[in-house]
């Protein structure tokens, strides 16, 4: 481990490109020509793509939005940007099966947002995006990037300080609007030296990784193309879609290419057991894999436990696994698990867990049991607490294995979102920032047990129930402002499930039956996501506050113990909606007046 | 199923299901269907057209 001195990532780019051969190799589906760039070549092609940018007009500071599916491409561009002082903002691009109109209102709220001035694609996309510059003033151009590749232009060189604004990292929705969180070059140097030479001890030039995580994401754009420059490792690169339709070639080219790390979110991990064939595995050696990384999502120990039962024929080790937890607006990690110790599992009682919010340990196999996966603690300089969620001074720590809001600080904390003052603001809590996740600290190690902000995470990204209701919520036949979405962690398979209940007029299984399929419909094609379970339920049995706000968890809760299911003509809600119903019999009317509605709270 | 079930509204397949078709498509008619093809498919006859439409262009099937 060398003595760490921060530097800017502009400045890390051209040390690699002086010290080492190492670099990326970027693995192509139809082709075994997998080409290479050293570090050398990573200079120069981002010395040319930073300067056909300032050609293009953009200066230090301005925004440069990325729309580019070439994992290269990409990369280039990126790195291009950051050397000129130009603040790249990677966008997603839009996947298949018909869900452009929502893609496209996301992506014109993140160009409105960050003021992005220029906004580099492909000639593909640049096509399906069609009128976006018209509606977002500040954008003058859309850059198709093909002519970026061979272009001739020097980057003129610009100062670029550990406190200025590296990029911005739009998350994936917060009720409905993705936010941009700001990242200076500060906050990726500390949080590079926290994962590679505190959390992995990465070897500097000697490990090398390998990764399909998609690069618009934290993981795959810190973990995989950032902080191997500070540290000099070789990166081969597979297109995020390969993995998904052939999950063995993650594995092959972990084996082929001697990696020693490469991580994935839970579902990662569960798809390679589901759909990795054995005559797939002949010839596979995963014995160099060192650092088997999973975070993102909820962890589950079962899926990674049967990945370890798989894969240890063909030299993997459980104890490779490190569980990591983070988020954008913490760079990227927060904690890791200590290396070389594979997973541990905490056992508590799960009853205990949510009444009366302690984490209390119990035998394993005990009917109560809940599995809680254990993710480290706060790297040095940082730290990180737990606090009642309504705690909004954030100057009452809970104690050891009590569950409440984790909460952090530290230099890879991020200043705040962009452009957004009042969602910074609320995002902090007397200097410590909120999470929104549930869990506790066990000796000093994080134990995450859920989430407060109610957000469903689908294979790594995050979605959030109000935007699915709200689809929902415009079929013709479902009672709007009367869906509730959720995710439940039933051990179901090797996910959150998503599911949609919605109240409804409607009567008859066929009618329900098209009633489902459109709401199915809906949410998919407005955001993409797939719900597991659609649930039509008659008028009134949605669980609602007194003040007729909808309750998720309650809802959650009664789907699981499958009281919804019986509460098909309850009304037991309240009081508002028992009067509107019960006016309409004098009878009904007088006896709430009397004696009063069943509430639920 | 019928040619006009919605992939996902009717037959309950999510986008990790979705490539998981196309992989077997590609193995079980030696095709390679690019990812932006994805893009025009949503229900069962679209799947139908983008295999006819790879099998005509190496000349396996006749247009």
């Amino acid at each position: 481990m060398s003595v760490y001195r921060p530097r800017t990532v502009a400045q890390a780019i051209e040390d690699a490109a002086a010290a080492t051969k190492n670099g990326y190799r970027f693995v192509e589906e139809h082709s075994d020509a997998e080409p290479f760039f050293s570090h050398g070549a990573i200079e120069r092609a981002s010395a040319r793509f930073g300067g056909a940018m300032q050609a293009l007009g953009l200066k230090k500071g301005d925004r440069v939005a990325l729309i580019l599916p070439d994992n290269a491409d990409f990369i280039f561009s990126f790195l291009g940007a950051v050397r000129a002082g130009i603040i790249p903002v990677p966008i997603y691009p839009p996947t298949g099966l018909g869900k452009l109109a929502g893609y496209l209102d996301n992506t014109l709220h993140i160009v409105e947002r960050s003021g992005a001035k220029v906004l580099i694609t492909s000639n593909e996309i640049k096509l399906m995006l069609g009128t976006i510059a018209a509606k977002a003033p500040a954008l003058q151009k859309v850059v198709a990037v093909e002519p970026l590749r061979s272009s001739k232009e020097e980057l003129k060189p610009v100062k670029v300080e550990l406190d200025d604004v590296c990029f911005l990292q739009y998350t994936s929705g917060s009720t409905s609007r993705p936010k941009g969180v700001t990242l200076t070059h500060a906050n990726l140097a500390a949080n590079v030296h926290s994962i590679m030479d505190l959390g992995l001890g990465i070897r500097d030039g000697v490990d090398s990784g390998v990764s399909w995580l998609p690069l618009y994401h934290d993981m795959g754009l810190i973990g995989f193309v950032i902080a191997p420059i500070y540290h000099h490792n070789t990166i081969t690169f597979l297109p995020p879609l390969l993995f998904l339709k052939r999950p063995a070639r993650w594995l092959d080219a972990i084996s082929r290419h001697r990696g020693t790390i490469s991580f994935g979110p839970n579902f990662a991990y569960a798809l390679c057991v589901k759909r990795i064939k054995e005559h797939e595995m002949n010839g596979l050696d995963l014995s160099s894999w060192r650092v088997a990384g999973c975070g993102a999502e909820p962890i589950r120990a079962e899926n990674l436990k049967a990945f370890a039962d798989k894969f240890s024929a063909v030299g993997f080790s459980e104890k490779a696994f490190v569980c990591c937890y983070g988020m954008a607006e913490s760079t990227l990690a927060i904690s890791f698990s200590k290396l070389g110790t594979g997973i541990h599992v905490d056992q508590v009682d799960g009853d205990k867990l949510w009444s009366s919010h302690k984490a209390e340990v119990v035998a394993e196999g005990t009917e109560r049991a809940a599995p809680i996966v254990q993710c480290g603690g706060a790297f040095p300089e940082h730290d990180i607490g737990v606090f009642a969620p309504d705690d909004e001074e954030g100057k009452k720590p809970l104690g050891d294995r009590e569950v409440g809001e984790l909460r952090l600080r530290g230099p890879a904390v991020m200043k705040g979102y962009w452009n957004e003052p009042e969602l910074t603001k609320s995002a902090f809590a007397g200097g410590w920032l909120k999470t929104g996740d549930l869990g506790y600290l066990a000796d000093g190690l994080v134990h995450i047990c859920g989430r407060s902000k109610e957000v469903i995470i689908v294979n790594g990204r995050n979605y959030y129930p109000q935007d699915l209701e709200w689809e929902a919520g415009n079929v013709t036949g479902v009672r709007r402002g009367n869906v509730i979405a959720f995710g439940t962690m039933k051990p179901h398979g090797d996910r959150e499930r998503v599911v949609v209940v919605f109240e409804t007029m409607v009567t008859g299984d066929e009618a329900l039956h098209t009633l489902k399929a459109d709401v199915r419909k809906a949410v998919q094609q407005g955001i993409g996501l797939t719900a597991d379970d659609v649930v039509a339920v008659k008028v009134g049995v949605l669980p609602k506050t007194s003040s007729g706000k909808l309750q998720r968890r309650k809802a959650r809760e009664l789907y699981e113990t499958g009281e919804l299911y019986v509460r098909t003509s309850a009304r037991e809600l309240d009081r508002l909606d028992q009067v509107k119903e019960l006016a309409k019999s004098q009878l009904g009317y007088f006896r709430t007046a009397l004696f009063g509605g069943k509430t639920e709270d | 199923m019928t040619e006009s079930s919605h992939l996902v509204g009717d037959l309950g397949i999510d986008s990790l299901g979705v490539m998981e078709v196309l992989a077997d498509i590609e193995d079980k008619f030696a095709l390679s269907i690019p990812d932006d093809a994805l893009r025009d498919v949503d229900d069962v006859a679209s799947v139908i057209r983008a295999i006819e439409t790879r099998l005509k262009k190496d000349g396996r099937l006749e247009g």
